[in-house]
């Protein structure tokens, strides 16, 4: 009996070894994390960072931009001058903005589609490809099966991928749907605009302040090398403020349905 | 004769309206798919400007024998033109202007000359075999100089006083004393392989193993020149005469037969091999010079660093997938106008050195005042509510929903570059932008487009999201 059970560990542990080889290697080196912007966040996450290999998923409107480009300009140190294939159907993106947080805008690739078919092909391409510091794609829909793709394909070669998923005001319930919809992302954010705090001079008001953000992390996916688990709990949120000068985000408020609660380890979902 | 004659002599006639781009088309086709005679075939769409019927001409210099000599290469002409439903008129002579006499004024429809018999062969033409305009034939007509041999005997300065130099010139060409230059359909490339099979073939995966076999051939001969190609055409002729041509291009030159055979795989699975291909050509049209590179001792060692050549490569899939403009890079420009400070530039461009202007870095973009992430690409009009004459919106609509503006920053204004001829200016009054920031902490970049006049209000704009 226990010679079976050692077994069906055993051939579990190769099945575990050959879904993803590299990621689990990759998973326990170091390096290969970049920080969400702020200690306090990376404290909350179970890896103590952001794994600079796999796929996070971030919806949100311009907001959501901003936090994907920050992450984004702290890969520069992990992979020094490695493009950055970007896909959308759209052409918004401004490259003096991007400047703004960090980001070379001539590392850039930018990638048109026609439809999601052709984003999700690019995405995996990119991924798939040697030398690419991140992919990003913009996508309103992302199948299953495509997301499981793209994951195991950042895992297999230890890519950098981010899915922006813009939210349509106008179809709350869809958006509601897409939320509640399980995904291969490592993690999922939510990023919102929050109201800032106006520059004040001697009690009067000298502009606007830094940009805040709402981050709320709503769900994280722990691979480790034995046991591929999820982990949930009540989503975490922050409300923080992009500092221009030193590039990062600081915690400015812990809200009160998230992270007010003593910090709360994540637990393994049933 | 009239349309209204031509009927009351034949009610029965169907009538199509002259449709010469179509002709053309046809006639292009039709010189495309005798490309497998000779890279050297041209088109002669007007008869040689004479109305007198179009035709192809095909230099087939060091050809024929692949053929089986000039009578079977005339034999084999005539039979797929007629197996796809054209009468053909061919002559094989040894100037352009002595086989578009015979083709068009011979006695038979299959004209060979042989060496040197070509004068006494020409000589009893009609002068409308020498491609001359209709009353310069009228003119020699009325001098009684009804045939070639008719010109030949006369003294050459006065007929050239009294008709032109052109009469002598047609002659000359005729009987080859001065050159006539053809320009073939396409430019014939150095870099060309084919392949013929003798049963033709109709699965996708013989054409890739075709093309798996022909591109290194194909590499070889590039790298002997030192050359990479930027791009390349694969024809297949179809059996029925009908080709098609599947075009991939690269960001750089290239000559890596894997590569090239992977951009290549995207595009076979949309062709259609018809009742089988005969012939498969692959010619690289576009070459520029590469030179040998030392690829990394360590490959592992790479993974990590930055591959410009990986890169090149990701890039060549993508836009032969998506289209060349679908890969673009950002490109910040020197320019007020937001729109202008940053463009979108092709990867695949034409030539990589080309720059119409100086590339600006972005750390000398406009620093002193933010910019947004999202721009668009045209400034949507917004409904505002705002202070007369120069304030900030307090409340603006967009996309039917109201939102109430709980900080400003601005203006900033930025008046229209009336320095730029080219192009149609993008605006001719000032704009005055202001970032603002709703009660949900969304920040919007919008700008009045002028001033308040008391005849007319100012327009407002929503042009970027800031994150």
């Amino acid at each position: 009996m226990t010679a079976n059970l050692n077994i069906a560990a055993g051939l579990r542990n190769d099945i575990e070894r050959i879904e993803r080889g590299g990621a689990a290697v990759a998973a326990e080196t170091k390096d290969t994390f970049i920080s969400a912007g702020a200690a306090e966040i990376d404290k909350a996450l179970p890896w103590g960072g952001l794994p600079a290999c796999g796929l996070h998923e971030i919806f949100g409107d311009a907001a959501a931009t901003g936090f994907a480009v920050s992450l984004l300009a702290q890969l520069e140190t992990l992979k020094p001058g490695a493009p950055i294939l970007w896909c959308q159907t759209g052409r918004e993106l401004y490259g003096h903005g991007l400047a703004a947080f960090g980001l070379d805008p001539a590392r850039l690739i930018l990638v048109h589609g026609r439809n999601d078919t052709d984003l999700l092909w690019a995405m995996e391409e990119g991924l798939a490809a040697r030398g690419i510091g991140g992919v990003v794609g913009m996508l309103h829909k992302v199948p299953p099966i495509a997301g499981r793709r793209l994951q195991l394909a950042a895992e297999e070669r230890g890519g950098f991928g981010l899915l922006l998923r813009p939210l349509d005001p106008m179809a709350g319930v869809r958006a509601a749907a897409e939320l509640a919809a399980t995904s291969m992302a490592l993690t999922r954010w939510r990023v919102s605009g929050a109201p800032s705090e106006p520059v004040r001079i001697g009690g009067r008001e000298a502009g606007m302040g830094p940009l805040r953000w709402q981050l709320e992390l709503q769900r994280c996916r722990l691979s480790t090398h034995n046991s591929n688990t999820t982990y949930t709990g009540h989503p975490k949120t922050w409300q923080v403020e992009w500092r221009d000068e030193t590039g990062d985000l600081s915690v400015v408020a812990a809200l009160r349905n998230g992270s007010a609660q003593p910090a709360e380890p994540w637990r393994v979902a049933s | 004769m009239p349309l209204a004659t031509a009927r009351a002599l034949a009610p029965t006639i169907s009538i199509h309206p002259a449709d010469p781009e179509a002709d053309l088309a046809m006639l292009d086709r039709l010189c495309a798919a005798c490309e497998r005679y000779t890279p050297w075939a041209a088109l002669d769409p007007h008869g040689g400007g004479r109305g007198k019927g179009a035709g192809l001409w095909l230099d087939i210099t060091g050809c024929d024998h692949l053929f089986g000599g000039e009578e079977a290469l005339l034999n084999d002409v005539a039979a797929r033109f007629a197996r796809t439903g054209f009468r053909t008129r061919t002559a094989i002579a040894a100037t352009p202007a002595a086989a578009w006499a015979l083709a068009r004024f011979g006695c038979t429809d299959r004209m060979r000359t042989l060496a040197g018999n070509e004068r006494a062969l020409l000589k009893p033409f009609p002068t409308a075999a020498l491609r001359l305009d209709a009353d310069l034939i009228e003119g020699l007509d009325r001098m009684g100089l009804r045939h070639i041999e008719d010109l030949v005997h006369l003294p050459r300065a006065p007929l050239a006083r009294r008709f032109g130099r052109i009469v002598l010139d047609r002659l000359d060409q005729l009987f080859g004393d001065i050159e006539e230059p053809l320009s073939p359909r396409q430019a014939p490339s150095v870099h060309v392989v084919r392949r013929v099979f003798a049963e033709p073939i109709g699965r996708i995966e013989d054409i890739e193993h075709t093309l798996a076999a022909l591109l290194p051939a194909l590499a070889a001969g590039l790298e002997s020149h030192g050359k990479g190609v930027r791009r390349l055409d694969l024809v297949l002729h179809r059996v029925d005469d009908s080709h098609a041509t599947i075009e991939v291009g690269t960001s750089r030159p290239v000559r890596d037969p894997t590569h090239l055979a992977r951009l290549f795989r995207e595009k076979l699975a949309e062709v259609d091999p018809g009742f089988g291909i005969e012939v498969v050509v692959l010619a690289a049209r576009v070459t520029e010079p590469l030179s040998h590179s030392q690829a990394a001792l360590d490959s592992e060692a790479q993974t990590a660093r930055a591959d410009p050549a990986e890169t090149a490569r990701l890039v060549d899939r993508l836009a032969n997938r998506l289209g060349p403009a679908n890969v673009t890079r950002l490109a910040a420009e020197q320019s007020h106008l937001p729109e202008r400070a940053c463009r979108e530039r092709p990867m695949m461009a034409g030539k990589q050195t080309k720059q119409t202007s100086r590339p600006t870095a972005w750390d000398e973009a406009p620093r002193r005042s933010p910019r947004p992430v999202r721009l668009l690409g045209q400034p949507l009009p917004i409904k505002v509510v705002a202070q007369v004459p120069d304030g900030p919106p307090a409340q603006f609509s967009w996309r039917r929903r109201s939102h109430r503006v709980v900080s400003a920053e601005g203006p900033e204004r930025i008046a229209p570059e009336w320095w730029m001829t080219e192009g149609r200016p993008l605006t001719r009054e000032v704009r005055d932008y202001y970032r603002i920031e709703d009660e949900e902490g969304r920040r919007y970049w919008v700008f009045r487009e002028g001033l308040y006049l008391p005849e007319k209000a100012p327009g407002w704009y929503l042009h970027g999201f800031f994150a």
